[in-house]
């Protein structure tokens, strides 16, 4: 086992902010959070760091209580921070220092995470005019460009074990990619990831194991596949040229939505889509689509999210 | 390498330092003193010489009347011409014997020349005065009348000394007070030698001169102003780092404690290093000085005289003890104090997470700042007009809060004895550790803390919970 998390608890007062929280990562991959706001996620992340005291339970990698002074984690922040007074280079220099990375070491890693997250040009601005270019503070960069900066923060030390809390939020398109190309690389490396998020998309794009908390509680946890299975195929995705209103009211089949893509249904299995699709035929009903597919990440969040 | 919970307080140190030095606030407040203290002495020299009397080539009076109403006839003896000015003179000096009224109206009808008149007089209440005037249709400027008669007034004294034959070393002798003592001789007393003993002496034994005074309140308000300064940027720095929330990425690579004790080294030395700048600024102010005014001797009094406005002669006499032990010790103390109340400004800091709440934090550190210093300021002023109580002035020596104002300052005097200064210092060191251990308990609860303000009894209770989670 590399990481494992076994019954991790908060309480403030009377509170449990995070109840008995256990999950294990054997392989290397990316472990996902999920919850709402105010659900646990941070909480839980700070205890594993040691950055907050726990009031039970233990967090181990490979097989020791997992200490960041001792073992090199890569941690992206949920709240963002930079020191906005400072150079860049300056404050990514002394990160890398505190991380045990030698001065000449870690401008050599910062130039190459600057050129791969296309910022480069802060740490070196071009010179306009006869006026010498200041290196630029952090202040001076947008919401986007510093996350980037504090993604560098995390990778400086190429830590074995990554700890990213919501690292895609308020991130462009184009810088989301730029995001996911790294965390690509990452597992390919053989990391060990752990990540907290709200955009399903990414967590089905890159987590095989899930935990999702809800009021500090883990209310679903395993495999994100098995997960699915476990919920069969449930949801009808159906388009026809006729007006099928009347067959899908005379099955009973709750409609989640109607859209010029056709519907989508609820059935309860297989059995009743098939005899839904029976009737269809029976009826000379043109069908352009009909598909069968498990339920969305989203769909299980929501789902479970529910009070 | 075993790490511990100071880990990495180094690289805090160094970044901390490196970056505080670097930022325009410091360089500006820092070049600020550097210069108050260069130009202290020569501007207020050239303040003070604003007063004195300026050499002129030239001057508007024409003719000066002399009107004598001493009783010393001073036409026989006193000379104008004769009196240390290398500036011009009026061209006619002259005595006149008339009286006032008459002279006056006389030198108003003439008005043939640019004329002033100067009557000396004596009267036994009030001593000499000389008084210039000049009239209003002639075109004698009341700066070259002002001139003439500041001469006349600081060479009276002395043309008259040598008028009479008596030399200056005796009117020093007869100038100089005469004193009341009344002794007894002291006999009986166990294991100690019959002996005169002065009363005065002895009841004066524990009071502090002058300049004494005012020596310790200058380390007084030195140590006030460097923990003042340390303790607000220590706060500030927190604050800044908890505010742009950069503290909790470098949580996962030191420890709270790392972080603070870092922040207030750093910050610590850059204080020293501002106070050694203006050190060095006073010590050029002094060489400025005395190159303005060349072939001037400048002795501890008269620095003393020209900053506290005490005559040189009332000062008194200052025993200092700077030996290698003792300058340790106070150079100790000023650290532990400072250390002890950044740690505090550095909790004060932590309790709000906004820049614009420092001052609302910084209530309580002000308060036992202040309240330490004139603890301090009490003994002094105590031993200024007698001998404060003994068990007042030890506690305030020894006691943490209230130390770094006072024994630094009493130790250099030789007022404390060496044992006591050790003392302190054993104090600081378990008052300090004691503090880090509160520190470390509600620090990392402090930095993820947002919201209002938090007040001591937060603390207490933070405190309290996480001793109780340790357990």
């Amino acid at each position: 086992m590399s990481l494992v998390v076994s019954n991790l608890t908060k309480r403030y007062g009377d509170k449990e902010v995070v109840s008995h929280i256990s999950f294990e990562m054997n392989k290397p991959g990316v472990y996902a959070f999920l919850g709402t706001n105010g659900a646990g996620k941070t909480t839980s992340i700070r205890m594993m760091l040691g950055m907050l005291s726990k009031d039970e339970g233990e967090v181990t990698w490979k097989g020791e209580p997992l200490d960041p002074l001792r073992t090199d984690v890569g941690y992206l922040a949920e709240e963002r921070g930079l020191y906005p007074k400072y150079t860049l280079m300056d404050q990514l220099v002394y990160f890398a220092k505190l991380k045990g990375v030698g001065a000449q070491e870690a401008r050599k890693r910062i130039n190459y995470w600057a050129e791969r997250l296309e910022v480069l040009e802060y740490f070196y601005p071009k010179s306009e005019g006869k006026k010498r270019p200041k290196p630029m503070k952090a202040e001076q960069l947008s919401k986007g460009n510093q996350q980037k900066i504090q993604f560098m923060a995390a990778l400086i030390s190429d830590p074995e074990l990554i700890i990213l809390d919501e690292p895609l939020s308020g991130l462009d398109p184009v810088n989301s990619d730029l995001f996911k190309n790294i965390i690509r690389e990452q597992i390919s490396r053989e990391k060990y990831l752990v990540m907290s998020s709200h955009q399903m998309e990414v967590i089905e794009e890159f987590c095989e194991d899930i935990t999702i908390l809800h009021h500090g509680k883990a209310v679903l946890q395993g495999n994100l596949n098995d997960i699915k299975k476990s919920y069969g195929r449930v949801n009808v995705m159906v388009k026809c040229e006729q007006d099928i209103s009347g067959i899908i009211a005379a099955h009973g089949l709750p409609i989640v939505s109607e859209t010029p893509d056709g519907y989508h249904l609820k059935v309860t299995g297989d059995e009743q889509a098939g005899a839904f699709l029976k009737s269809l035929v029976a009826q000379d009903i043109t069908v352009i689509r009909f598909e069968m597919r498990e339920p969305s990440l989203h769909e299980i969040f929501v789902e479970k999210a529910k009070d | 390498m075993e790490k511990n919970s100071l880990t990495g307080w180094q690289k805090v140190f160094s970044f901390t330092l490196i970056q505080t030095i670097k930022t325009p606030a410091m360089i500006v407040t820092t070049v600020f003193l550097f210069g108050v203290a260069l130009l202290m002495l020569p501007v207020t020299s050239l303040l003070s010489a604003d007063g004195e009397s300026p050499v002129k080539d030239s001057t508007t009076i024409q003719r000066l009347v002399l009107l004598d109403e001493t009783p010393l006839g001073l036409k026989d003896w006193l000379d104008i011409r004769d009196m240390d000015y290398e500036g011009a003179l009026p061209e006619e000096i002259q005595f006149s014997e008339e009286d006032y009224d008459t002279l006056v109206e006389r030198l108003t009808e003439e008005a043939e020349e640019d004329w002033a008149l100067i009557q000396i007089s004596f009267e036994e209440s009030q001593g000499f005065s000389v008084m210039g005037v000049y009239g209003t249709n002639t075109n004698v400027s009341k700066e070259d009348l002002r001139i003439v008669t500041e001469l006349i007034m600081e060479n009276l004294r002395d043309q008259m000394v040598e008028q009479l034959g008596i030399a200056q070393e005796q009117v020093d002798y007869i100038n100089h007070e005469v004193e009341q003592k009344i002794s007894y001789y002291r006999t009986g007393v166990e294991g100690e030698e019959p002996a005169i003993v002065d009363q005065e002496d002895e009841e004066q034994e524990g009071s502090l001169s002058p300049v004494e005074y005012s020596l310790v309140l200058m380390c007084l308000v030195l140590v006030t102003i460097m923990i003042s300064m340390s303790g607000e940027q220590v706060a500030a720095a927190v604050i800044q780092e908890k505010s742009s929330k950069v503290v909790e990425y470098l949580l996962i690579s030191v420890k709270p404690l790392a972080l603070m004790v870092g922040k207030i080294l750093a910050i610590f030395v850059i204080t020293l290093g501002q106070l050694l700048l203006m050190l060095l600024g006073f010590a050029a102010s002094i060489g400025i000085y005395l190159l303005m005014n060349p072939g001037m001797m400048l002795s501890a009094a008269d620095i003393l005289t020209q900053m506290t406005g005490e005559a040189g002669d009332q000062l008194g006499a200052v025993s200092l003890s700077l030996n290698i032990p003792t300058l340790i010790v106070a150079f100790l103390l000023i650290l532990a104090g400072t250390l002890f109340y950044s740690t505090i400004a550095a909790l004060a800091g932590a309790c709000v997470s906004r820049l614009e709440e420092m001052t609302e934090s910084m209530k309580l550190f002000s308060v036992i700042m202040v309240v330490g210093a004139y603890a301090g300021l009490a003994v002094v002023m105590g031993d200024m007009v007698g001998e404060a109580p003994a068990a007042l002035s030890y506690t305030v020596e020894l006691l943490p809060v209230t130390a770094p104002f006072l024994t630094p300052g009493y130790l250099l005097l030789d007022r404390c004895p060496l044992w006591v200064g050790l003392a302190t210092v054993l104090l600081f060191i378990a008052a300090q550790a004691l503090l880090f251990m509160f520190s470390a308990n509600v620090y990392e609860t402090l930095i993820y803390h947002k919201g209002n303000p938090l007040k001591l009894k937060d603390l207490l209770r933070i405190n309290k919970e996480a001793r109780g989670a340790k357990e």
